[in-house]
């Protein structure tokens, strides 16, 4: 799908569900990364990665959810 | 009066019940969830009760809510989906009710609270990982890696596919869970406008009260929509894998 056929898209869906959808994959990664650096005791680490991965598929869902129409 | 605008949102315990050292008070969300959950079933119950072949009113309610379920189903899942739509169709009714239900003043929005609303996409969650399983084997496990990948880039979109797998049940009750506390904060903040302002300025906040509140009923009708649609458009991942 090209950028210029994917804008109208974005506008038909709600704002409300762009945003729940990029807080959503940043929070799963965010806490995985907080457990897994207790359990660990490497602090910051996975908490960076995690989030970073987080966004990105984040990225990915809201992708798929506004390509699909 | 309380004019803290999330003051209504407040867990208070009705009968103090606890076992063994933990906490099973009975609270003002468990009242709500069990009316909104009867009022479900009796509205089915009643409306199904005398059947005729000119519907009565509760009937015709009843039946029109069944049809856009079931062609909501047929639609998203196929012909292999027949088997959860009781499932989805509670859980809709459920979150029906439940929202329509914090829209009375003086009642508790069960829906507002993520641990609710979590509980509730846990059981999607879980559910379509166990059918996917049992379906496709370990098959399922080719969700996560879209086709064409490239060798070297696989293991990266193995774990952002996991990530966004995993992502799903937080988005479906934070959303949820979001609209409704948005809405009703946005309700009680105009109402204290009114009490606030001067005489001439009272009707204002009046008049966008009125208007909100059935934007309010709107949304409440639609999220149930979306979660049941949803959790439709996931289950079809596990049922027709692609």
């Amino acid at each position: 799908v090209k950028l210029k056929n994917l804008k109208p898209k974005i506008k038909k869906a709600k704002p409300f569900h762009i945003a729940i959808d990029l807080l959503s994959g940043i929070m799963v990664g965010f806490f995985l990364g907080m457990y897994l650096d207790k359990a660990l005791g490497t602090q910051p680490l996975f908490i960076l990665i995690f989030s970073i991965i987080g966004v990105i598929a984040s990225m990915k869902n809201l992708y798929r959810e506004v390509s699909d129409g | 009066m309380a004019s803290n605008p999330l003051s209504q949102f407040e867990i208070k315990k009705l009968v103090d019940i606890e076992i063994a050292g933990l906490d099973f008070s009975f609270t003002n969300s468990n009242l709500f969830m069990l009316i909104g959950g009867s009022f479900a079933l009796l509205l089915m119950y009643l409306a199904i009760r005398k059947e005729k072949m000119v519907p009565s009113r509760g009937q015709v309610l009843a039946e029109s809510l069944f049809g856009v379920i079931d062609s909501m189903v047929a639609q998203n899942i196929g012909p292999g989906g027949k088997k959860y739509f009781p499932m989805i169709f509670s859980l809709f009714l459920f979150i029906l009710s439940c929202n329509l239900l914090g829209m009375i003043p003086y009642s508790f929005t069960v829906t507002s609270h993520i641990s609710v609303t979590l509980a509730l996409a846990m059981v999607v969650f879980l559910l379509m990982t166990i059918v996917g399983f049992i379906n496709h084997g370990f098959n399922f496990l080719s969700l996560f890696l879209p086709k064409g990948t490239p060798l070297w880039l696989a293991p990266l979109m193995i774990v952002i596919e996991l990530f966004a797998y995993l992502a799903r049940p937080v988005s479906l009750s934070l959303r949820l869970a979001a609209n409704m506390i948005a809405g009703h904060v946005l309700l009680k903040a105009l109402v204290s406008f009114v009490v606030i302002m001067s005489i001439f300025l009272k009707p204002f906040p009046i008049v966008l009260i009125v208007v909100l509140i059935g934007f309010e009923i709107f949304v409440a009708i639609l999220q149930a929509y979306i979660f049941a649609i949803l959790s439709c458009v996931y289950l079809n991942d596990a049922v027709n894998l692609h």
